[in-house]
C-alpha cells in the first residue's frame, strides 16, 4: 500500500515536470508577448526593451532553465500585465474559485447519487424517465450556457439575484447552481448506469433469493461495490469543475483561477497563464491521486494484499 | 397422496425485445407451458443447451422473475397470493446457487459475513450463534471456519463454490435451485463437490432443482429429469428410464454426444446440426430443423408430451426409439462418485 502511494506519488511528479515543460514551450510559440502587451505603434525599441527587461531576448532554452530554477524557489516571476508577483496574482484568485467548485461539488453529489440510485432502483419506470430525462437536458446544457440562461431568469427577469460580481453570499448562489446541476446530471447518469450494473451481478440476485430486503441489498451489497467506479468518475467531476471554472467564471465576472486565466491569455500575460496551467494540473494531480488511495481503500483485493 | 412441495403448472416466460426503433418487437418464450411437481426431498434435473430456458425457469420457480402465465406453488401458496410476509418466509425456505461463484459471492463483503447473513436477515440466531453456524457450516462443506474473515477472491474455485453452497444451505432450505452450479469448476473439483452434494442431500429434508448442461453429472445427482428444447419441456421421467431409453431424438443426441473415453464405444447417433433457432417455432415441432428423423407431420402438429412407462416425451416418432441408445448411456452411476 505504501509502496503503491510512492508510486503513484513519483508519477505525478513526473507529470508535473512534463506539463511545465510542455506549457513553457507552446506559450512561446504561441505569439510574441511584447506585441500582444503593448500596442501596435510601439517603436523596436520599446520592443527590444520589453523583450530584454522579461529575459525574452534570450534562448528558449536559457529562458526555460530561469523558470524552472526559479519556480522551484516559489518564484513564478512578475506578471506582464501589472507588475506585482505572480504568486500573489494566482494565489488570490484560489479561495474565490474553491468558493464556487466546493460547494458545487458536495451540491451535485447531494443531487446526483440519490437521483441516480433512485432512477437505478426504478428502472425503466415513470421515476427513471424523469429523471434520466432531467438528467440528460442538465448535462446536454454547456454550462455557460446555463449561465447565461440563470442570469436571464433570475438577474434580468426576476430580479432577485445579483448577475455578476463575487462581494456577498448571494453573488455565488447562480454560478454554484449552473456548476452544481451541470455536474449532478453527469453523476446521476453515472450512479444510475453503475448501480445497475452491479444490481444485475450473480451476489445480487443471491442475496435477493435469500430474503435480504431492498433497502439492505442496495445499501449493503450495491453500493459499495458501485463506489469503486464511481469514485473514478467523481475524480473526473471534479477536475472538470476547474476546467469549468474557465467557461462559468468569465459569465458571472467571478475573480477566480477561471477567469484569471482567461484574461492572461487574451492579454499574453505569459508568467501568469504559465503558472494557472501548473496549478491547474496540480490540482488534476492531486485529485487523481486521491481517486487511486481511494480505490485502495474500497477495494478489498488491493486492499489485503 | 401428499401435496408436493412445489407445483409448477402452465408456466410461460416470454421475453420481449425491440430489434430497432421502428422494427416491431419480437417475443420469445423463454419457458413455454412448463409444469411438473416436486416432492419433498426429490431431486430432479433441468437438462438443456444455453438458450433453452432453464435458468429461466429456476428464476421463475423462486419468485425472482415473474410468469408471463402460469402458476409456481410452494408449500400450498401460490407466489400470486403471496403477501410480502409470505415471501420472506418463502425465501427463508429456498436457495439458489449459481453458476460462476465467483461472481455469486460480494467481492466487498468477508465469507463469515456472506454466509451468516440469512441467519441474521431472518433473525434465525443471535450474532454469536450465527457465527458458531457459520463456522460449523463451513467445517461441513469441507472448509476451515479460519475462512470467515477472507475475502472470495483470496480463494479457489472450488472453495468458492463451497462457500456457496454453505450460503444457501446454512438455513436449513426445503428447496434449493441449482443453477449450473458445477459446471465452471475443473472435473476433479467437480467431482468432489458432486459427492459433498450428495452427501448434504442425505442428511438433510432438502429437495432440489438441479439445472444443468452436463448430462454425466446429472445423473449422480437427480432421480428425475427433464429435457428442455427452446423453452418446452420436451422429454422427462425417471432418471434411469430416461437415460435407458430415450424417447426423444433430442435427448439422444444430447446422450450421444456425452463423450466417452471407452474407445470400443461407437457413438451410431446420427449427429444434430445448427444451432438454437428461435425463429422458427410458430407451428410444428421447435427441433425439426435440426432433427435427423423429421418427417412432415412435425412442420404441422405441434407434439405434445405423451407417457411412456415412467417417462415421457414430446415427439410424433418416439414409439420407433424403442431399444436401449448405446451400452455406456445404460450403464449405472459410477461407484466412486457415491
Amino acid at each position: 500500500m505504501v509502496g503503491f502511494i510512492l508510486a503513484r506519488t513519483f508519477r505525478a511528479i513526473l507529470v508535473l515536470i512534463f506539463t511545465v515543460t510542455l506549457v513553457f514551450i507552446v506559450l512561446r510559440l504561441s505569439g510574441d508577448p511584447a506585441q500582444q502587451m503593448l500596442s501596435d505603434s510601439t517603436s523596436p525599441e520599446a520592443l527590444a526593451a520589453f523583450n530584454a527587461k522579461w529575459g525574452l531576448d534570450r534562448s528558449i532554452f536559457e529562458q526555460y532553465l530561469f523558470y524552472v530554477a526559479n519556480a522551484l524557489r516559489g518564484d513564478f516571476g512578475i506578471s506582464f500585465a501589472d507588475g506585482r508577483e505572480v504568486f500573489t496574482v494566482v494565489s488570490e484568485r484560489i479561495p474565490k474559485t474553491f468558493a464556487l467548485t466546493v460547494p458545487a461539488f458536495i451540491l451535485s453529489l447531494l443531487i446526483g447519487i440519490p437521483a441516480g440510485i433512485i432512477a437505478a432502483m426504478h428502472r425503466e419506470s415513470a421515476v427513471d424517465k424523469g429523471v434520466m430525462a432531467g438528467a440528460v437536458l442538465g448535462y446536454s446544457i454547456p454550462n455557460f450556457l446555463l449561465g447565461l440562461v440563470f442570469i436571464f431568469a433570475f438577474a434580468v427577469w426576476l430580479r432577485v439575484l445579483p448577475s455578476s460580481g463575487s462581494s456577498t453570499w448571494r453573488h455565488a448562489i447562480l454560478p454554484v447552481a449552473t456548476f452544481a446541476l451541470y455536474n449532478a446530471a453527469a453523476v446521476a447518469r453515472f450512479m444510475r448506469s453503475t448501480l445497475i450494473d452491479v444490481l444485475g451481478q450473480p451476489y445480487i440476485a443471491a442475496a435477493r433469493a435469500d430474503g435480504v430486503p431492498n433497502i439492505e441489498i442496495i445499501l449493503r451489497h450495491a453500493l459499495p461495490n458501485a463506489a469503486i467506479p464511481m469514485v473514478t468518475t467523481l475524480g473526473f467531476v471534479a477536475g472538470g469543475l476547474l476546467g469549468g471554472a474557465v467557461l462559468v467564471e468569465p459569465v458571472f465576472a467571478w475573480p477566480g483561477l477561471g477567469t484569471g486565466f482567461v484574461n492572461a491569455t487574451s492579454t499574453g500575460d505569459l508568467p501568469v497563464a504559465q503558472a494557472m496551467v501548473l496549478l491547474f494540473t496540480a490540482f488534476m494531480v492531486v485529485i487523481n491521486l486521491t481517486v487511486d488511495v481511494l480505490y485502495v481503500v474500497l477495494n478489498p483485493k488491493i486492499r489485503k494484499q | 397422496m401428499t401435496a408436493p412441495l412445489l407445483r409448477a403448472r402452465d408456466l410461460t416466460k416470454a421475453y420481449h425485445h425491440k430489434t430497432g426503433v421502428f422494427a416491431r418487437p419480437t417475443s420469445q418464450l423463454a419457458a413455454d407451458s412448463i409444469s411438473f411437481d416436486l416432492m419433498a426431498r426429490e431431486r430432479i434435473g433441468i437438462v438443456g443447451e444455453s438458450g433453452s430456458g432453464k435458468s429461466t425457469l429456476g428464476r421463475l420457480l423462486l419468485g425472482l422473475t415473474s410468469p408471463t402465465r402460469g402458476t409456481v406453488c410452494f408449500e400450498g401458496v401460490d407466489h400470486d397470493d403471496r403477501s410480502s410476509q409470505d415471501w420472506i418466509a418463502f425465501r427463508k425456505r429456498t436457495s439458489l446457487v449459481q453458476q460462476n461463484p465467483l461472481a455469486a459471492l460480494n467481492p466487498q463483503m468477508t465469507i463469515g459475513e456472506q454466509v451468516a447473513e440469512g441467519l441474521l436477515v431472518h433473525r434465525a440466531a443471535s450474532k454469536a450463534a450465527a457465527q458458531e453456524r457459520t463456522a460449523a457450516m463451513l467445517e461441513r462443506v469441507g472448509l476451515s471456519s479460519a475462512m470467515m474473515t477472507r475475502f472470495p477472491h483470496q480463494m479457489s474455485g472450488g472453495q468458492r463454490q463451497r462457500v456457496v453452497i454453505a450460503r444457501a444451505l446454512i438455513l436449513d432450505p426445503k428447496l434449493v435451485v441449482f443453477d449450473e452450479a458445477v459446471s465452471a469448476l475443473d472435473v476433479s473439483v467437480q467431482a468432489q463437490v458432486v459427492a459433498l452434494l450428495r452427501s448434504l442431500w442425505q442428511e438433510r429434508d432438502l429437495a432440489y432443482v438441479f439445472i444443468t448442461h452436463d448430462l454425466r453429472i446429472v445423473r449422480h445427482l437427480v432421480d428425475r429429469i427433464a429435457v428442455m428444447y427452446l423453452g418446452r419441456v420436451i422429454e422427462t421421467g425417471d432418471i434411469r428410464a430416461v437415460y435407458e431409453q430415450p424417447r426423444h431424438p433430442y435427448t439422444r443426441a444430447l446422450l450421444a454426444s456425452v463423450p466417452t473415453i471407452d474407445p470400443s464405444i461407437r457413438n451410431i447417433e446420427p449427429p444434430i446440426k445448427g444451432e438454437l433457432d428461435p425463429d422458427k417455432v410458430s407451428q410444428g415441432c421447435a427441433f425439426r430443423s435440426r432433427c435427423p428423423f423429421a418427417i412432415d407431420r412435425c412442420t404441422i402438429e405441434t407434439p405434445l408430451l405423451r407417457a411412456f412407462g415412467a417417462q415421457r416425451a414430446a415427439c410424433h416418432r418416439s414409439e420407433e426409439f424403442a431399444g436401449p441408445m448405446k451400452p455406456q448411456a445404460a450403464a449405472p452411476p459410477r461407484k466412486e462418485l457415491a
